[in-house]
């Protein structure tokens, strides 16, 4: 991490136009913002740039908590396209991330939001993993519960979703 | 702050590629919206297990490693009610009696294969395997058929085909003529006397391991499991050769293979010096030996880093070496989902024990109890009113 801090600094703003500076090496973790940096030229100049790279679509207490993972995991290995076929495990998030993940469920969605936006692979997948995790031996009506889901099928609908699925009811 | 139905549908179907099974067909029943995201996700399901017994018919539905669910259909015999228990996940399962039902006249698979077709019928479900125990291959292909099941390939495993008291030539003779695709042998207690151990069927033993698996290219796909710890009963090299030869001779001289997954390094090395034949070094850790027991038979040893494996070639023509010739007994080069599920057949896949349906032993205590109370109490009663008479 201290190898982050000594290296270039690049400044994004936030939708609420909060101006927030991060390291060159860390925001790599981000392919919007990255792939910006190339189009436009911007990584050619070793200062930071002037004008700052706006972050539309998120807001500064999540954006900063968004810098604030991928300052811890701006040197994990590089997250390859086959991990995508290979089978998915909710169990393996670790205790760094855990803790990070311990935030009220609007603060959940808008970190998976943001890390869509963005593009940061890692974040995006153990905040679904989260999610996951979070409906993991959960009933139909439990999960509703949980999220906030209105239940929108008709009473027919109801009735043979009810005989189709008698077999995983609690 | 937003919720989840606020998050845009790739976003959502991000998040249903991280469910469980049993995750995506509950979430799947909360909301039309809901329904749309779980079936835009494509589902691998690599191996689908069913088997039927008397009054019972077990499905054993594999997502991957440990995310499975199990149901097991039963049907009274008295009263004709099917009685559906659940477990899921991995070791610790829950075993639940959840439905009564009193079902049209019909029989146990044809109520399994409605299931099956309720949680797997979906253009978004990809399947992979059914494993059946030796049920009619066109009986199996047609319940397939009407519930909308498509399988990429039903494997059958045989029923019992030779007792402990058979030889390997009478077990072999027996296979090559009633072998499904899968068959299990378990040696007993004596060398070159094995049974039959049915997939599904644990019999005498607890843990059963797969020892050896042997290969028969060309032979119906067909996959021979020996649990039959080679060199217990004197020479190993001597009963590798021999199975081989045997293998060969019932075979109608088709290549095969042995591979000893269990056996250590220096076992392994240990064998491998005393083949007759000049050793070729592949690399630091791999070497070879070719042994030719009759002018057209070859027995190629293999000796590398994923174990310890023989091949067995008729003819003139050497086939290509291959870098592993373990098959599912590579953690490294096996499918992953394949390694765990050979690897784990002890218990809960082959005949898990089924603890949950017995009364827990504290409850039989108590009834214990309660009637000595009762008997203690009526010959209180007795005795005061026989006291009181007087």
């Amino acid at each position: 991490m201290t190898d982050a801090k000594n290296e270039r600094q690049i400044k994004i703003s936030s939708s609420d136009n909060e101006i927030i500076l991060v390291p060159r090496n860390v925001i790599r973790l981000s392919t919007t913002i990255n792939t910006l940096l190339q189009d436009l030229g911007l990584d050619d100049d070793e200062a930071t740039n002037a004008e700052p790279i706006p972050v539309q679509n998120v807001a500064a207490p999540i954006l900063r908590k968004v810098i604030s993972w991928c300052q811890y995991h701006y040197q994990d290995p590089v997250p390859t396209d086959d991990s995508d076929s290979r089978e998915k495990r909710t169990d393996d998030i670790s205790s760094w991330d855990t803790e990070f993940l311990k935030v009220d469920q609007g603060t959940l969605f808008e970190l998976i939001l943001a890390a869509n936006y963005l593009d940061i692979k890692g974040l995006l997948d153990v905040t679904c993993k989260a999610v996951a995790n979070m409906i993991k031996g959960k009933s139909p009506e439990e999960i509703r519960r949980t999220f906030n889901i209105k239940n929108d099928f008709t009473p027919e609908e109801e009735e043979q979703i009810r005989k189709e699925n008698a077999w995983c009811e609690d | 702050m937003r919720g989840w139905s606020d998050l845009p549908t790739e976003v959502r179907q991000k998040c249903v590629k991280n469910m469980s099974l049993m995750s995506r067909i509950c979430l799947r029943n909360c909301s039309r919206k809901d329904r749309r995201t779980v079936d835009a996700v494509s589902l691998k399901v690599p191996r689908v297990k069913m088997s039927v017994e008397s009054q019972q018919c077990t499905l054993e539905i594999y997502r991957g490693i440990d995310d499975f669910i199990k149901l097991q259909v039963c049907q009274d015999n008295k009263n004709g009610k099917i009685t559906i228990h659940r477990s899921q996940g991995g070791e610790k399962v829950k075993v639940k009696i959840l439905t009564h039902q009193n079902p049209e006249p019909s029989n146990l698979e044809n109520v399994s294969f409605t299931l099956l077709k309720s949680i797997l019928s979906r253009k978004n479900v990809k399947l992979n395997i059914l494993e059946t125990q030796g049920e009619s291959h066109d009986k199996i292909i047609k319940l397939c058929s009407e519930n909308q099941l498509k399988f990429l390939k039903i494997v059958r495993n045989t029923g019992q085909i030779a007792t402990s008291d058979m030889s390997i030539y009478d077990v072999l003779e027996k296979f090559k003529n009633e072998a499904g695709d899968r068959t299990f042998l378990e040696n007993p207690a004596e060398s070159y006397k094995y049974h039959v151990q049915l997939d599904g069927d644990v019999g005498p033993i607890d843990k059963p391991t797969v020892i050896t698996e042997i290969q028969f290219e060309n032979f119906k796909d067909t996959t021979l499991f020996f649990n039959h710890k080679f060199g217990e009963h004197g020479n190993m090299l001597q009963e590798i050769l021999g199975v081989l030869h045997a293998l060969c001779h019932f075979y109608d001289r088709k290549p095969c293979s042995v591979c000893l997954p269990k056996i250590s390094r220096e076992k392994a090395s240990e064998v491998f010096q005393k083949v007759p034949g000049e050793v070729e070094i592949i690399d630091e850790s791999t070497s070879v030996k070719r042994y030719y027991p009759m002018h057209d038979l070859l027995f190629r040893f293999n000796i590398a880093p994923c174990g310890f494996w023989v091949e067995a070639m008729i003819g003139t023509q050497e086939t290509a070496r291959r870098p592993c010739g373990m098959g599912i007994a590579c953690k490294q080069h096996t499918d992953p989902f394949h390694y765990w599920y050979y690897h784990s057949l002890p218990g809960r896949i082959l005949k898990p024990k089924e603890k949950e349906d017995a009364p827990p032993k504290a409850l039989l205590g108590n009834k214990w109890v309660i009637l000595l109370s009762v008997l203690v109490a009526i010959i209180a009663l007795l005795v005061g009113w026989f006291i009181t008479r007087k």
